[in-house]
């Protein structure tokens, strides 16, 4: 338990000043040399390890103390609470410059592996990981000591590997081959017999050694195997354990010769090898060499692991370990094929076997993505086709199972690590993202960061569309697949869903056919375009919009669909680009009401808005009826302040015949009668309860757009220029002062009078405001502090000053500074 | 408003919004592996198939577990109040050949060495918070606490998260976290062990460690019983090898346990 005085603890440790140390250490130091390993020692050591442990700045410990440590580690009476504390307190100030450890004369295998540990700990500067490795292969090589168990320093051998590639040379690879098959295929099929004193009155019978049993209480009918079942376990059991939990990394590290990559994608490589391994293959195992008979050992073990996972466990945690054990023989089983090719042949019905087996049953499916990586790899060369495993696994297992996280990211980690190939070579992939999204629904904040990696290859021209409704609808689907778990499994002991909610309405509606086919759409497995109008299931599930679950998943949407524009920008055409701005005028209403959801996707809608645009400005032109259409509707003003902003904005830079030559003086006209009706409406109407406060950007965003507009459309200028000065006139209004503050009614007036003083030029208006692309490509100068605000003040004041004197070809000055958009 | 510059926005910068604060990918987009299907008119395009590379794989086996870990778990309401405290750790073995060649001092090593860990049991700490509350789950300081009953870990909440190369360690890793009481427990493995057997030896080391350590007992304390979770980690998890163990090897090794810790 954590508590405060645990805390408390843990600062005292951390406080404690060097020259305490010093003292605990000599007193420490006084314990240990009287030999004395009695509790006391214990618990100082247990606080000395706390000391050094605890923060996370060395602690200075003497080069004669941690001597004195590590001769307490050694020495043979030292109880092992003192041993594995020393271990520690030398690991934990690890890596120490002088340490020197004595190991040779070590006969005890137990406290060897205690002694690796601190050395394979030091970071291997020393090259400590090869010293470790050679000396436990010698141990290996000559008979062990009597009493001794080799089976503590399998591990060490493991460790070794993994730290360090090229420590162990052929013929030691050789032997522990040898020694692998030993103790993989030939242990004892018999129990070992309790280790106990015997006695006078000891049963004799007791002792007969009976049979090993499977893990459903038969009788073994084949080897040992770490589903093999025993009273107690004889020492080659033990070796068999450990051998098997290190196997595939074994497999893996005598089978590289450094120079194949075993997990890397390309096939060329592996076909390669494949060639020069045929010649090598033999049935008659005995007369092969130690890497091909281990690598057929393991096979037969494999297999038979397969057929152990078949029997219907008696212990739960056995039945835990049979899953482990299938996953993990599927994997090896998948290794040897890369390794060898002959085994392609002989793995491949028992695979076909087993996923038929697996497709039934799901308690074993996490073996079902070895299963599919096994035939991802092989089935081109064994000439089988695997679509059905695809078909099952991406249409089936997210949608019935996307609440299983761990499977979920495991999932996606597949997806991941193959998805050049899952892209090039699986049709059903790239259509089921609507299908694998749920997994993502479902554990957003697990997955997130996953998913990103995976998203893009979803994204062309013919799914675009469908993956932006898919990704906004996805806290809805969050929604839908909660409701999909209480009504498929209402009776689970342990609920998937949040128990504390509870969504009466929301389940009558789910199971109501009226909703039918919404969900259905909701809940496809595969891409199929999209439907209007999944309102009304916002109405049902809005019950349902704060719970944790659907909040988390509304959270992630504006990363993803971020990066959804990110990745559609790169190829979008003019034709996409427009169905996808009418796609975020669309939707920028069609929202499920999460709270804070709305502002969030607008946001980045608004910003990606822009970008749109600027790829692409004859949208301007081409959707004038949708951009009519939506900057008329007074009240996007205040629902989605943001998204009309831009969109008023964008008018004003790109409706010019600069950028679409169809741009007609007509069309500009009607933006132009548009635009100021609602200017008007909002500035001339007192403000009301029914017509909130707007804010004073839009204003000044419409009026900037306004001026833009007749800039290229030259006999509105007489009606602008007083519609500005009515604009001017309200703003002093005291009504409105009331309003706004008085920054805000500065900033409304300053543009006011700007843009005026700038219309007094029509022609400089003009070049001011709709550059030609020779004068604002290339941008000399652009910073944060450019802006339109700044180019007006600036024209303002000279207009000002030097009304009718300015020279044409000074405003190139001007020019320069003009931004994008005004603040 | 602020500025906008769409130009920009077409970068690489999504990868850092992504929830972990993890650093971006860089992507190429002349990888010479990329598939391009679709329309041709948009195969000149390359960059719209992501340039995801699959992790560097290493040339070795890269299946053991790195670290063990116990951490607290602050309740959700304390909020930023409470620090999230690594209460035990232990590495197996060091990081495999840094890549970078500058020599570094080993006080450099270690403090590396613990802020991953720290950064481990952090994140460790906010996917379970992030997991309680999506699954509407009583906060850990609601369970029952009293020493007779058990504590089902079946039940705990627990998960798995993927740690990106570099971040904090030099190569990927995947953690595997399960938190009972005010604890966390976390297994930092290679990138391609066997999950489902990470999961059960975490539970299992979980309830060892509860029947070891006597957490139930307010009176014991995690951080003065090293020597007991080492000696659980060097039978159960030996040099960070996970292992094959089933029930009677469970109980063997129990035995073992239960004499060296009474010794």
């Amino acid at each position: 338990m954590f508590s405060a005085g645990t805390e408390r603890l843990l600062l005292q440790a951390r406080e404690i000043q060097d020259e305490e140390l010093k003292k605990f250490c000599l007193h420490i130091t006084g314990l240990l040399q009287k030999e004395d390993l009695g509790n006391e020692t214990i618990n100082c050591l247990q606080r000395l390890f706390l000391i050094v442990s605890a923060t996370k700045y060395s602690r200075k410990l003497e080069k004669e103390f941690v001597e004195l440590l590590l001769s307490a580690l050694y020495f043979p009476k030292s109880p092992e609470q003192v041993q594995v504390l020393c271990a520690a307190i030398v690991r934990e100030i690890s890596p120490s410059d002088n340490l020197t450890l004595f190991y040779d004369h070590i006969q005890n295998t137990k406290l060897l592996s205690l002694v690796s540990s601190v050395l394979l700990a030091q970071g291997n500067k020393k090259d400590e990981v090869r010293d470790v490795g050679l000396h436990v292969t010698k141990i290996f090589e000559s008979r062990q000591p009597e009493g001794q168990s080799l089976r503590y320093l399998l591990p060490v051998l493991s460790k070794v590997i993994t730290l360090s590639p090229k420590v162990l040379k052929e013929d030691q690879i050789n032997l522990l081959n040898k020694r692998l098959i030993d103790w993989l295929r030939y242990a004892s099929i018999q129990q070992g017999v309790a280790q106990t004193s015997g006695g006078f009155f000891s049963n004799p019978w007791a002792r007969q050694p009976a049979p090993i049993t499977e893990v459903d209480g038969a009788v073994a009918t084949d080897f040992f195997t770490v589903l093999s079942v025993g009273q107690h376990y004889t020492e080659d059991q033990w070796l068999n354990m450990k051998a098997f939990s290190m196997l595939r990394k074994w497999l893996l590290y005598s089978g590289n010769d450094g120079t194949d990559s075993p997990d890397s994608d390309d096939k060329s490589e592996l076909e390669g090898s494949i060639m020069s391994m045929v010649s090598a293959t033999s049935t008659s195992s005995r007369l092969l060499p130690p890497k091909e008979r281990l690598r057929e050992n393991a096979f037969e073990y494999c297999q038979r692991l397969i057929e152990q996972s078949t029997r219907r466990a008696l212990k739960k945690s056995d039945f835990e370990l049979q899953k482990a054990c299938l996953s993990e023989a599927v994997i090896i089983l998948d290794l040897l094929c890369r390794q060898d090719s002959s085994f392609i042949y002989r793995t491949l019905t028992c695979l076909k076997i087993l996923h038929g087996r697996l497709c039934g049953d799901l308690a074993y499916v996490r073996a079902l993505l070895p299963v599919a990586q096994f035939f991802l790899n092989h089935s081109e060369a064994a000439a089988v086709n695997s679509e059905a495993v695809y078909q099952h696994l991406f249409t089936n297992i997210p949608s019935e199972l996307f609440y299983n996280s761990v499977l979920a990211f495991e999932f996606i980690q597949f997806c991941r690590e193959n998805i050049h190939f899952l892209n090039g070579n699986v049709t059903i992939f790239k259509s089921s993202f609507p299908n694998l999204i749920k997994f993502l629904a479902w554990n957003s904040a697990s997955l997130i960061s996953e998913f990103l990696d995976i998203l893009p290859v979803f994204i062309d021209a013919s799914t675009a569309i469908e993956m932006l409704h898919v990704l906004l609808d996805m806290p809805c689907l969050t929604a839908a697949l909660d409701l999909y778990l209480r009504s498929s499994c209402p009776t689970a002991e342990k609920p998937l869903w949040d128990p504390t909610l509870k969504p009466t309405s929301c389940l009558d509606g789910f199971r109501d056919p009226h909703y039918q086919a919404l969900f259905q759409h909701l809940l496809r497995t595969k891409a199929r375009g999209i439907i209007k109008g999944l309102t009304p299931l916002h109405q049902l599930l809005k019950p349902m919009a704060s719970c944790p679950r659907v909040v988390q998943c509304a959270e992630t949407v504006p990363i993803l669909i971020q990066l959804f524009f990110t990745v559609v920008t790169e190829f979008a055409d003019g034709t996409l680009i427009n169905q996808l701005v009418v796609l975020l005028l669309e939707r920028s209403d069609l929202l499920f009401d999460v709270p804070q959801f709305k502002a969030a996707v607008h946001r980045v809608m608004s910003s990606q808005l822009l970008v749109l645009c600027k790829l692409h400005p004859s949208l301007v032109v081409e959707l004038s009826k949708e951009l009519l259409e939506f900057t008329g509707t007074i009240s996007n003003i205040h629902s989605k302040e943001s998204l009309f902003t831009n969109v008023v904005w964008a008018v004003g830079e790109y409706l010019s015949v600069l950028y679409d030559r169809r741009c007609t003086v007509e069309l500009i006209n009607r933006f132009f009668e548009a635009l100021e009706a609602l200017l008007f409406e909002i500035t001339q109407f007192r403000p009301s309860a029914t017509l909130p406060k707007c804010c004073p950007r839009v204003i000044t965003v419409l009026m900037t757009t306004l001026t833009k507009l007749v800039s290229r459309s030259q006999d509105l200028i007489p009606r602008v220029f007083l519609f500005l000065s009515k604009v001017r006139s309200f703003a002093e209004n005291p009504t409105m002062t009331s309003v706004y503050s008085e920054e805000d009614t500065e900033t409304i007036l300053t543009r006011a009078t700007e843009l005026m003083n700038l219309l007094k030029m029509p022609s400089v208006a003009q070049f001011v405001l709709t550059p030609s692309v020779e004068v604002s490509n290339p941008r000399y100068h652009l910073d944060t502090n450019t802006s339109l605000p700044l180019a007006l003040r600036m024209v303002s004041q000279v207009v000002e000053k030097e009304a009718g004197f300015l020279p044409g070809q000074d405003t190139n000055r001007y020019r320069c500074t003009l931004g994008d958009l005004e603040s | 408003m602020k500025k906008l510059r769409p130009s920009k926005l077409k970068g690489q910068k999504w990868a850092e919004t992504g929830g972990t604060g993890v650093p971006s990918r860089t992507s190429d987009p002349k990888d010479g592996r990329e598939i391009t299907n679709g329309s041709p008119s948009h195969a000149r395009e390359s960059p719209r198939n992501p340039t995801i590379l699959p992790d560097i794989r290493t040339q070795l086996p890269a299946t053991m577990v790195h670290a063990f870990l116990i951490h607290t778990l602050s309740p959700p309401a304390s909020g930023d109040a409470a620090f999230c405290r690594v209460l035990y750790s232990r590495v197996f073995g060091s990081e495999r050949s840094p890549a970078d060649p500058r020599p570094h001092g080993p006080e450099r090593d270690r403090l590396l060495r613990k802020e991953q860990l720290l950064a481990v049991a952090r994140q460790a700490e906010s996917a379970c918070k992030l997991l309680q509350q999506a699954s509407g789950r009583p906060p850990m300081d609601l369970l029952p606490q009293s020493s007779d009953e058990p504590i089902p870990l079946h039940d705990a909440p627990s998960g798995v998260f993927r740690l990106r190369p570099g971040d904090p360690f030099q190569e990927a890793k995947v953690v595997v976290w399960l938190g009972f009481l005010s604890l966390g427990c976390a297994l930092v493995c290679e990138p391609h062990e066997n999950l489902l057997l990470a999961e059960s030896t975490l539970c299992l080391l979980s309830r060892l460690l509860l029947d070891h350590l006597k957490l139930l007992s307010s009176s014991s304390d995690i951080l003065l019983r090293a020597d007991r979770v080492e000696i659980i980690l060097n039978h159960f998890l030996p040099q960070g090898q996970l292992l094959f163990l089933n029930d009677q090897f469970v109980q063997g090794l129990e035995k073992e346990l239960s004499a060296s810790l009474t010794r």
